[in-house]
C-alpha cells in the first residue's frame, strides 16, 4: 500500500480574515481577563486573599509569560479597595539617642506632623533667642553669673583680708594658692623672714596654718558653688524658654490629640527643648561661626541643635490611595530591609534618626511586595533577611556588620516596625523546586504557588477571545489597529510558537514583540492599518535578523562543503535532521547520517557517544536500534554485527533521539544493502518495537530541509518522513504549505519503522509468515538473511579456532 | 607718621602675658589691634619675685585648687615652672603674631610683675594687662585699677575672660562730644573697619560735652576719610549707665577716655569685656 503524504490543509491551522468577524481590532473591546492563566489567577486570588502568615505567593514560569504585568495588574486592582495602610515615623529618643523610636499613625497625618514640627521649630528658633538676648534676660543672667562669682570669690576675699589682718598675704601658686607672710607690700624675703624674733615666726605659722585649713574648706565648696550656678542659670533659661516653647508647640499638640503616642513624643519633645534650648542655640552659633560644614552635626548619635525635635517619615501615605503595591526592582539588602546613612564630618562618619532611610518592604507595609526571585537570591543576605522579616512579621533596619555581628561599635538601633505584607516571588519553575528541596523554610513561608503556561487550549472560546487579547495590546501599547488578516497570522504564529495545533501561545513577550515589529512596518509603509503583510514582513525580518547561524549552515550544504545529498539513492546513508537553537532562534538543520556492518560481537557503535560528542538520551536511542535489531532478526541466533552509526561531519554535540529512526533506517540500508532515497529527509525516534514516536521541533525540521531541497531547486520528489504522532504539531511557513500545495514537496507521517523503510527503499518491508520468515526480496528478509549470515560466519569462525587449537595440541602431543 | 601727627596710631603694644586663659584672649586681642595699626607687638613674661620668695619660705606650701590638698613648693619646682610659662607663652605669642604677620618680640623679666611692667611700659604707646599683675591675690580688678594711673601709655585691659569669642561682639565707644572723646571715636572707628566689626557709639552727656553731641557725632563721622563701618547710637544717662548697658551687647571691644574711670570705680569688679582706656593727654614715649 502506497503511504499517503500529507495534504496542505494537514500543515496549517487556516484563519480566514473574514470568518473572525471584525475588521480591525478598532471593533474589539478590551479583553477584561487574562487569558491562558486561569489556574495561576485563581492561585493569585486565593493568596491575596488569605490572611494567614506564610500564605505569601511565588509565580513560577517563563519568562515573558506577562505574569509580573498580570499580577501587578492585579494586586493593583485589589490594592485600590484595600486600606490605606498607617503611615511611620521615626523620631528622636531622648532617652537612648541611638535607638529612634517609630511611632505609627493614621494615614496621611505622618506628613502633617512632619510639616508642624519644621513649623514648630522654625517658629522657636525665630522667637526664643530673641526673647533670651533681649536685654531683660541678658540683665538678670549677667546678674546670676554675678551673684554666684560674686559667692565664690567672698568667700576667698573673706579669707583673704582675714590674712591680710594678720600680715600675711594670699598668692597664687603653680598648683593653687599658698599664704606667706607680708612686709610692707612684698612677700617676705627668706632671710629677712629669719631674721624675725622666733615668736613672731611661731605666730605667722600657726596663722597660716589656721588660715590653709580654713582655705581648704572654702575650695571644696567651689564645685558645689559652680554646680548650684548651673543649676541656677538652667532653670533660670528654662523658665524664659517655657513660655514661648509652650505657646508654639500647642498647636501641634492640638491636632495629634487623638494619638497618644505622637502626644507623649510631643511632650516629651517640649520638656527637652526647654531643658536644652540655651546649648543648642550656642551650639548651633558657633558652629555658624566657625563655619562647620554639614550643618553643624555632633560627633555622636546626640543629634544636634534643633534637628533633633524634626520628624523623619518614613512611610507616609496621602491618605486615599489605597494599599501599597511595590515592585522592588533591585532587591539589594538596604533597598529591601533599609538603611541608616551617613554623613562624614572632618572624616568621621556620623548618623543620626534623620539618616533612616525607609526600605521597600517599609514602604509595602499593609499590601503586596512584588520581586523577582532570582535577583533576590543574587544579592548577598537579601533572601535571609526577608524570611527573618516574614518570620519574625517585623522589619529591622541594620547594617550588614551589624546583622553578622561584626561591628561591636555601638551603631544606630531604629525601633522595629510591624511587617503585615504579601510577598509575591516571581521565578522561573527551576528555582522554585530547588527552593521547595534545599530550603526548609520557604514552605513555610511561600505557601501559595501560582503557575503561568505558556500556551492555552485552542478552543472556541479561546480563539474569540485571542483577538480581542491583541486588541487590548495593541490599544495599551498605542499601536496602530490590527486588520483581521494581520490577527490571523499573529494568531497563526501563537500557534506554530506553541508548537501544537491544539494549543495557542499566550507568551506575552514574543506576541508583544510581533505586534510592535508589526506596527513599525506598517509605519515605514505609511499606512493606518496593520495587515497581514506586515506580520508576515515582521516574521521574515526577525528571522533574517537572527539567521547568520543558519545561512552559513545551508551555504556549506549547498556548496557541497557538507556533503547532503537531495536526490539519488546511496546504501547505508539517510538524511536526518537536526535542530539548532541559540538565543531563542531554532532552525532544522539537515545532517547525512550513515552507518556501516560487519561481522561482529553484536554490538551497535555510536561514534557520536564513543567521541562524547552524544548526549546521554542520543546514546539510549542508539541502545534502542540494537533491541530493536536483537528482538526482530535471527532471533535464535547471537547477534554477530558490528555497526557503526555517525551523523557525518558533525562537530558538536548531538542530543536527543529524534534521529534514531533514521539511523535504524541507515542500519538496515546496510545490513540489506538496499539503497534510501536521499530526497527524503527523516526525523522521529524508535522504540525496541519499530514504532516511530514523536519528536520536538518538527516544524523547523521540515523547514530546514525544505529550505536547502529550494536552493538546489525542488525536483517534486523531494519530502520529509515525520512521526505520524506529529501531525498535530505541524504549523508550516506558507512556502511549505503552497510547496506541498503544488505537489512539489511531501510530507509523510510515518508510524512505523517498515513503513518508513519501504518508502525510502521503495522495498517492501515484509512480514513474517506462518512460518516465521519473510518473504523472499523484502528488506526485512535481506537484513535477517545478513544477520543469519554473520551469525553463520562467526559461528564458522569460532569453529576454526577450535580445530586449530586442536590440531595444534596433537601436534604437540605427538612431537 | 608719628604718634603726634596721627594720635590714633599705635607705634607699640605691650603686652603682660601668662599662662592662663585670659592672657591669650588678651594676647589676640592685642594682636588684632597690632595689626589695625601696624604696630610692634612686645610680648612680656615676668618671673614674680614674690612667688620665688614664697617658695624659699620655710613655712611655705600650696594648697591645690583640684582638691585642696597640700603640697611643697620647692625653688626649683618653681623655677622650672617659669621656665615652662615662659616657652609656652612665647609659642604661643609667635603662632597669633605669625597668623597676623605682624612685628613681634618677646622679653623675660624677673621681679615684681607690676613694677617690671611700669617699666616696661614706659617705651610703648599701649599697654595690655590682664585682671592680675603677680602672685599676691587682690580683689579682681584691683591691680588694674591701682596701677593704671601710674602707665604712661593707654591700656587695653581685660578684666576677665569674655563669655564669647572677642571677634563677634561690636566696638562700643563712650562719646561725650569733648576733644578726648574724638580720638576715641577715631580709634574705634579705625578698629571697626579693620576687624569688619559694627561700631556702636553710646552718647554721654557730660556737662562740658557739646550741646548738642549727636549732631556733633555724626559731622564728625561724614568728615572723616575712608569707609565707614555700620553704626549704631545709642543714649545713655550717664557713665555708670554706659557701663550697665554693655552686659546686654556684648562688645567685642569698649573704648573710653580714661577719666571715664573716675566715675565709675564699680566697674572694676565685673565680669567685663576689654576696655581700650585712651589716656588724656600725651600717651607713650618714642625713643
Amino acid at each position: 500500500m502506497k503511504l499517503k503524504s500529507l495534504s496542505a490543509k494537514d500543515l496549517v491551522v487556516p484563519y480566514n480574515s473574514r470568518n473572525l468577524g471584525f475588521k480591525t481590532t478598532d471593533d474589539l473591546e478590551d479583553l477584561d481577563c487574562v487569558l491562558g492563566q486561569d489556574r495561576a489567577l485563581e492561585a493569585i486570588r486565593f493568596g491575596t486573599e488569605i490572611a494567614s502568615q506564610g500564605f505569601n505567593l511565588f509565580l513560577l514560569g517563563e519568562e515573558g509569560t506577562g505574569r509580573n504585568e498580570v499580577v501587578r495588574d492585579f494586586l493593583q486592582e485589589k490594592a485600590r479597595s484595600m486600606e490605606v495602610p498607617e503611615d511611620w515615623v521615626y523620631v528622636h529618643n531622648f532617652e537612648v539617642s541611638h535607638k529612634p523610636r517609630a511611632i505609627r499613625m493614621p494615614p496621611g497625618r505622618a506628613k502633617i506632623l512632619t510639616t508642624a514640627m519644621e513649623a514648630f521649630i522654625e517658629d522657636v528658633r525665630a522667637a526664643v533667642p530673641d526673647l533670651l538676648e533681649g536685654e531683660e534676660t541678658q540683665s538678670r543672667l549677667q546678674a546670676l553669673q554675678e551673684k554666684f562669682q560674686e559667692k565664690s570669690e567672698a568667700a576667698f576675699e573673706e579669707l583673704r583680708q582675714e590674712a591680710e589682718a594678720k600680715q600675711i598675704a594670699l598668692i597664687r601658686t603653680p598648683m593653687g594658692f599658698g599664704f606667706a607672710p607680708i612686709i610692707g607690700d612684698e612677700v617676705a624675703k627668706p632671710e629677712i623672714f629669719e631674721k624675725l624674733p622666733r615668736a613672731e615666726q611661731k605666730r605667722y605659722e600657726s596663722d597660716i596654718q589656721e588660715l590653709e585649713t580654713k582655705l581648704q574648706a572654702i575650695i571644696k565648696r567651689i564645685p558645689t558653688i559652680d554646680k548650684e550656678r548651673r543649676e541656677a542659670i538652667r532653670d533660670f533659661l528654662s523658665e524664659t524658654t517655657a513660655l514661648a516653647v509652650g505657646a508654639a508647640i500647642e498647636p501641634v499638640i492640638g491636632q495629634f490629640r487623638d494619638l497618644p503616642e505622637v502626644l507623649e513624643h510631643l511632650n516629651r519633645t517640649r520638656d527637652d527643648m526647654v531643658r536644652n534650648f540655651h546649648s543648642i542655640h550656642l551650639a548651633e552659633k558657633k558652629s555658624e561661626s566657625t563655619e562647620v560644614s554639614e550643618e553643624g552635626r555632633p560627633s555622636s548619635f546626640e543629634i544636634g541643635g534643633f534637628d533633633r525635635y524634626k520628624v523623619n517619615p518614613i512611610v507616609a501615605h496621602d491618605g486615599n490611595s489605597g494599599a501599597p503595591v511595590i515592585f522592588e526592582d533591585n532587591p539589594t539588602f538596604s533597598n529591601l530591609m533599609g538603611r541608616v546613612e551617613h554623613i562624614s564630618r572632618l572624616g568621621t562618619l556620623i548618623t543620626d534618626f534623620s539618616l533612616i532611610k525607609a526600605g521597600s518592604l517599609h514602604r509595602a507595609n499593609g499590601g503586596f511586595i512584588i520581586i523577582d526571585v532570582l535577583k533576590l537570591l543574587r544579592q548577598p543576605f537579601s533572601w535571609d533577611s526577608l524570611k527573618r522579616a516574614l518570620k519574625g512579621q517585623c522589619v529591622t533596619i541594620e547594617s550588614v556588620g551589624q546583622m553578622l555581628g561584626l561591628i561591636s561599635t555601638i551603631s544606630l538601633e531604629p525601633e522595629p516596625i510591624p511587617l503585615n505584607v504579601k510577598v509575591v516571588l516571581t521565578g522561573s519553575r527551576w528555582l522554585y523546586y530547588l527552593l521547595s528541596a534545599y530550603d526548609p523554610e520557604f514552605p513555610d513561608l511561600f505557601k501559595v504557588e501560582a503557575d503561568f503556561d505558556r500556551d492555552m487550549e485552542r478552543n472556541g472560546a479561546a480563539e474569540s477571545l485571542f483577538p480581542r487579547m491583541i486588541a487590548t495590546q495593541v490599544r495599551k501599547d498605542g499601536l496602530k489597529p490590527f486588520d483581521a488578516s494581520a490577527v490571523a497570522l499573529v494568531m497563526q504564529r501563537a500557534i506554530r510558537m506553541a508548537a501544537d495545533r491544539e494549543k495557542i501561545s499566550v507568551h506575552q513577550r514574543s506576541i508583544s514583540n510581533l505586534l510592535h515589529e508589526a506596527a513599525f512596518y506598517a509605519g515605514q509603509d505609511g499606512v493606518p492599518r496593520v495587515s497581514r503583510k506586515h506580520v508576515s514582513q515582521a516574521i521574515e525580518k526577525k528571522e533574517a535578523r537572527s539567521d547568520r547561524l543558519r545561512e552559513k549552515v545551508y551555504e556549506m550544504i549547498t556548496r557541497d562543503i557538507v556533503l547532503l545529498s537531495t536526490e539519488g539513492h546511496a546504501v547505508g546513508q539517510v538524511n536526518g535532521l537536526s535542530i539548532i537553537e541559540l538565543g531563542g532562534f531554532a532552525f532544522g538543520r539537515p545532517t547525512r547520517i550513515t552507518a556501516r556492518v560487519r561481522l561482529g560481537a553484536g554490538k551497535v557503535i555510536d561514534i557520536e557517544r564513543e567521541v562524547e560528542l552524544g548526549g546521554p538520551i542520543h546514546s539510549k536511542g542508539v541502545m534502542i536500534l540494537s533491541g530493536f535489531l536483537a528482538a526482530r532478526y535471527a532471533v535464535d541466533h547471537p547477534l554477530s554485527l558490528a555497526a557503526t552509526i555517525v551523523f557525518e561531519q558533525s562537530y558538536g554535540g548531538v542530543e536527543g533521539d529524534s534521529a534514531s529512526s533514521a539511523e535504524l533506517y541507515a542500519l538496515l540500508s546496510a545490513l540489506s544493502d538496499l539503497p534510501l532515497r536521499q530526497d527524503l529527509a527523516v526525523t522521529g525516534s524508535v522504540n525496541q518495537f519499530g514504532e516511530v514516536q514523536v519528536i520536538g521541533g518538527v516544524n523547523e525540521k521540515i523547514e530546514g530541509f525544505f529550505d536547502i531541497c529550494k536552493r538546489r531547486g525542488l525536483t517534486g520528489t523531494q519530502g520529509v518522513l515525520i512521526p505520524a504522532t506529529n501531525k498535530h504539531h505541524l504549523m508550516l511557513r506558507d512556502e511549505v504549505v503552497d510547496a506541498v500545495k503544488a505537489g512539489t514537496f511531501h510530507i509523510y507521517p510515518i508510524s512505523t519503522i517498515d513503513e518508513g523503510i519501504t518508502l525510502l527503499t521503495g522495498v517492501g518491508a515484509g512480514k513474517r509468515d506462518a512460518r516465521g520468515r519473510y518473504r523472499k526480496g523484502t528488506v526485512n528478509e535481506k537484513v535477517e538473511a545478513r544477520m543469519m549470515a554473520f551469525a553463520d560466519a562467526r559461528r564458522a569462525f569460532g569453529s576454526k579456532d577450535t580445530e586449530k587449537e586442536n590440531g595444534g595440541n596433537a601436534k604437540g602431543r605427538g612431537s | 607718621m608719628s604718634p603726634a601727627s596721627d594720635p590714633a596710631r599705635f607705634h607699640r603694644i605691650l603686652v603682660a602675658l601668662d599662662a592662663t586663659t585670659e592672657s591669650r584672649e588678651l594676647l589676640e586681642l592685642a594682636a588684632d589691634l597690632a595689626s589695625c595699626f601696624e604696630s610692634q607687638l612686645t610680648g612680656l613674661y615676668v618671673e614674680d619675685e614674690d612667688m620665688m620668695s614664697f617658695a624659699n619660705l620655710p613655712i611655705g606650701r600650696e594648697i591645690s585648687s583640684a582638691g585642696a590638698g597640700l603640697l611643697d613648693l620647692t625653688r626649683q619646682q618653681l623655677e622650672t615652672h617659669f621656665r615652662n610659662h615662659a616657652a609656652q607663652v612665647r609659642r604661643v605669642l609667635e603662632v597669633i603674631a605669625g597668623a597676623r604677620e605682624i612685628s613681634h618680640s618677646f622679653d623675660v623679666r624677673h621681679g615684681r610683675p607690676e613694677r617690671e611692667i611700669q617699666d616696661a611700659a614706659k617705651k610703648t604707646d599701649l599697654l595690655a594687662i590682664g585682671p592680675r599683675l603677680g602672685a599676691i591675690l587682690r580683689p579682681r580688678g584691683e591691680d588694674i585699677r591701682r596701677r593704671i594711673p601710674d602707665s604712661p601709655a593707654d591700656a587695653l585691659l581685660l578684666v576677665s575672660a569674655t563669655p564669647q569669642p572677642l571677634a563677634a561682639g561690636p566696638v562700643i565707644v563712650a562719646f561725650g562730644g569733648r576733644r578726648l572723646d574724638e580720638r576715641s571715636l577715631d580709634v574705634a572707628k579705625r578698629i571697626a573697619i579693620k576687624l569688619g566689626r559694627k561700631l556702636a557709639v553710646g552718647l554721654i552727656p557730660y556737662e562740658r560735652g557739646h550741646p548738642d553731641m549727636k549732631q556733633h557725632l555724626e559731622t564728625l563721622l561724614r568728615a572723616s576719610e575712608g569707609e565707614t563701618p555700620a553704626i549704631e547710637i545709642f543714649q545713655t544717662r550717664d557713665s555708670g549707665d554706659f557701663f550697665s548697658r554693655l552686659a546686654t551687647r556684648r562688645p567685642g571691644l569698649v573704648v573710653v577716655a580714661d577719666d571715664i574711670l573716675e566715675q565709675c570705680d564699680w566697674y572694676w569688679g565685673r565680669p567685663g569685656f576689654p576696655i581700650l582706656i585712651l589716656r588724656n593727654g600725651e600717651h607713650g614715649t618714642d625713643d
